[in-house]
């Protein structure tokens, strides 16, 4: 019984240790989920928490207040008129559209491999779902695909900022699944993936969500029980591991969807 | 719609009371920009994540509990979010500047000349940022307004990790008993 509750007590203080920066949000994974794992079983940890939670917000009031440019109170103003998705709006004046670098061609020559090679795709669908049903459901889509009348919406940045990001989305009008392949988009921490939505004029889908890999480069495959020509645009956005009900950030890339 | 509460004003938010939203953006309109500010550190980002932020409370303001804390609380916490992923998304190396903070509102905007009781109620933390030693500060700061973790601040700072982790446990537990004086402090006088 002593030992158990020196381990406890060595086990506490090494929680306790770690709450200041968990409270700030430095530790690494490896020390949170030590953190949350251990933590009810802490009291003194949890009361500590509490305060340093508190010093936390206190850090919010720290920078120097300034007044906020006057133009800005008109635009609040205009927000319970705005589309309830945070799109900016869909002018194709303003998309800007990836630079055709060297990187792009060669992502390019690798989605016209992952559609047109049969082989290609059986064994990227076998790694990735190892499923005889979904399988043969891939197989069915990409036959499907190479019927012809396949449609690609390349989608575009929506910051200058951001050029680098690039993606595209192959679909069919007769057809529920589809295809996202995205290139050059950073890491995302363990706590966020990127969510692909369909955006149409008056509600929105969440069709999956998607990480990364080093190098940049993502594939999703989705489904719509609706028509993809019911919406009007892809849209990508940043979220919340897991994904969100709805989108909490301002779209990084979109594709405008027309009919073929 | 000046003289409702808080608590009244974000009802009414739930309620889509649009004359509220205006209410609540004067309220906090420049608490909000001023954190946005001090993340992003460039005057058009900050804007646009004072955008986001009231589209956010807008469009989701069922999740307001005021059982979980204040409103400004819980709306700069929304702003902190959301410019955080601004930055990161943009990948923005920010430069680590040991420019003071009054050096650094000047450089960013106008001071306020607005009244607000609450902020100044609550700007307590200026003074005891102060108080700590700079690196001290500068690390607590760059893990708290740029979401960065030791490994990140380790890296921006080209400092040891277990430097930059001596720093932040230094540098909070020094906040922590500033903290608890200068409430204490304040407990006598009330």
């Amino acid at each position: 019984m002593t030992s158990q509750t020196n381990s406890n007590s060595t086990l506490c203080e090494e929680v306790l240790n770690l709450i200041p920066a968990y409270a700030f949000g430095t530790t690494d994974p490896e020390e949170t989920r030590f953190v949350e794992k251990h933590l009810s079983d802490c009291p003194e940890a949890v009361a500590e928490l509490s305060l340093y939670g508190e010093i936390r917000d206190g850090m919010l009031f720290e920078p120097p207040l300034v007044t906020a440019p006057p133009h800005l109170a008109e635009k609040i103003a205009q927000i319970p008129r705005s589309p309830k998705v945070a799109v900016q709006p869909l002018r194709p004046e303003s998309i800007t559209r990836p630079h055709f670098n060297v990187g792009w061609a060669a992502a390019a020559a690798v989605l016209v491999l992952f559609v047109f090679s049969n082989l290609y795709w059986f064994n990227q669908i076998q790694g990735i779902q190892a499923e005889n049903a979904a399988l043969l459901e891939d197989q069915r889509m990409f036959t499907a695909m190479r019927s012809g009348d396949l449609v690609e919406t390349e989608l575009a940045a929506t910051d200058e900022t951001m050029t680098d990001y690039s993606g595209s989305v192959l679909w069919k009008e007769d057809m529920q699944s589809a295809l996202l392949r995205v290139a050059n988009l950073p890491s995302t921490d363990e706590d966020q993936e990127y969510q692909l939505w369909l955006i149409g004029a008056d509600h929105l889908i969440g069709v999956g969500t998607f990480r990364v890999n080093p190098d940049g480069t993502g594939v999703l495959k989705f489904e719509s029980d609706e028509p993809f020509t019911a919406f009007s645009a892809f849209g990508i956005t940043l979220e919340p591991a897991g994904g969100s009900p709805a989108p909490t950030t301002s779209p990084m890339l979109i594709g405008e969807i027309s009919s073929t | 719609m000046v003289d409702l509460s808080d608590d009244e004003l974000m009802l009414r938010i739930i309620r889509r009371d649009e004359a509220a939203l205006s209410e609540l953006y004067r309220r906090y309109g420049n608490a909000v920009y001023s954190l946005a500010l001090r993340v992003t550190q460039g005057t058009e980002w900050a804007e646009e994540v004072t955008q986001d932020t009231f589209f956010k409370v807008w469009h989701q303001s069922e999740r307001w509990d005021a059982q979980k804390g204040t409103l400004i609380v819980w709306l700069l916490t929304i702003t902190r979010h959301t410019a955080i992923d601004y930055i990161r998304k943009e990948q923005r190396k920010l430069q680590v500047s040991p420019v003071a903070l009054e050096d650094m509102a000047e450089q960013l905007g106008r001071p306020s000349t607005v009244e607000e009781s609450s902020w100044q109620d609550r700007n307590l933390m200026i003074k005891l940022m102060t108080q700590l030693p700079t690196e001290q500060a500068e690390t607590i700061r760059l893990a708290f307004y740029q979401g960065l973790s030791h490994s990140a601040i380790a890296e921006t700072l080209n400092l040891p990790l277990g430097t930059v982790k001596t720093r932040m446990r230094l540098g909070l537990q020094k906040l922590k008993s500033l903290w608890l004086i200068a409430n204490q402090h304040q407990n006598e006088r009330n």
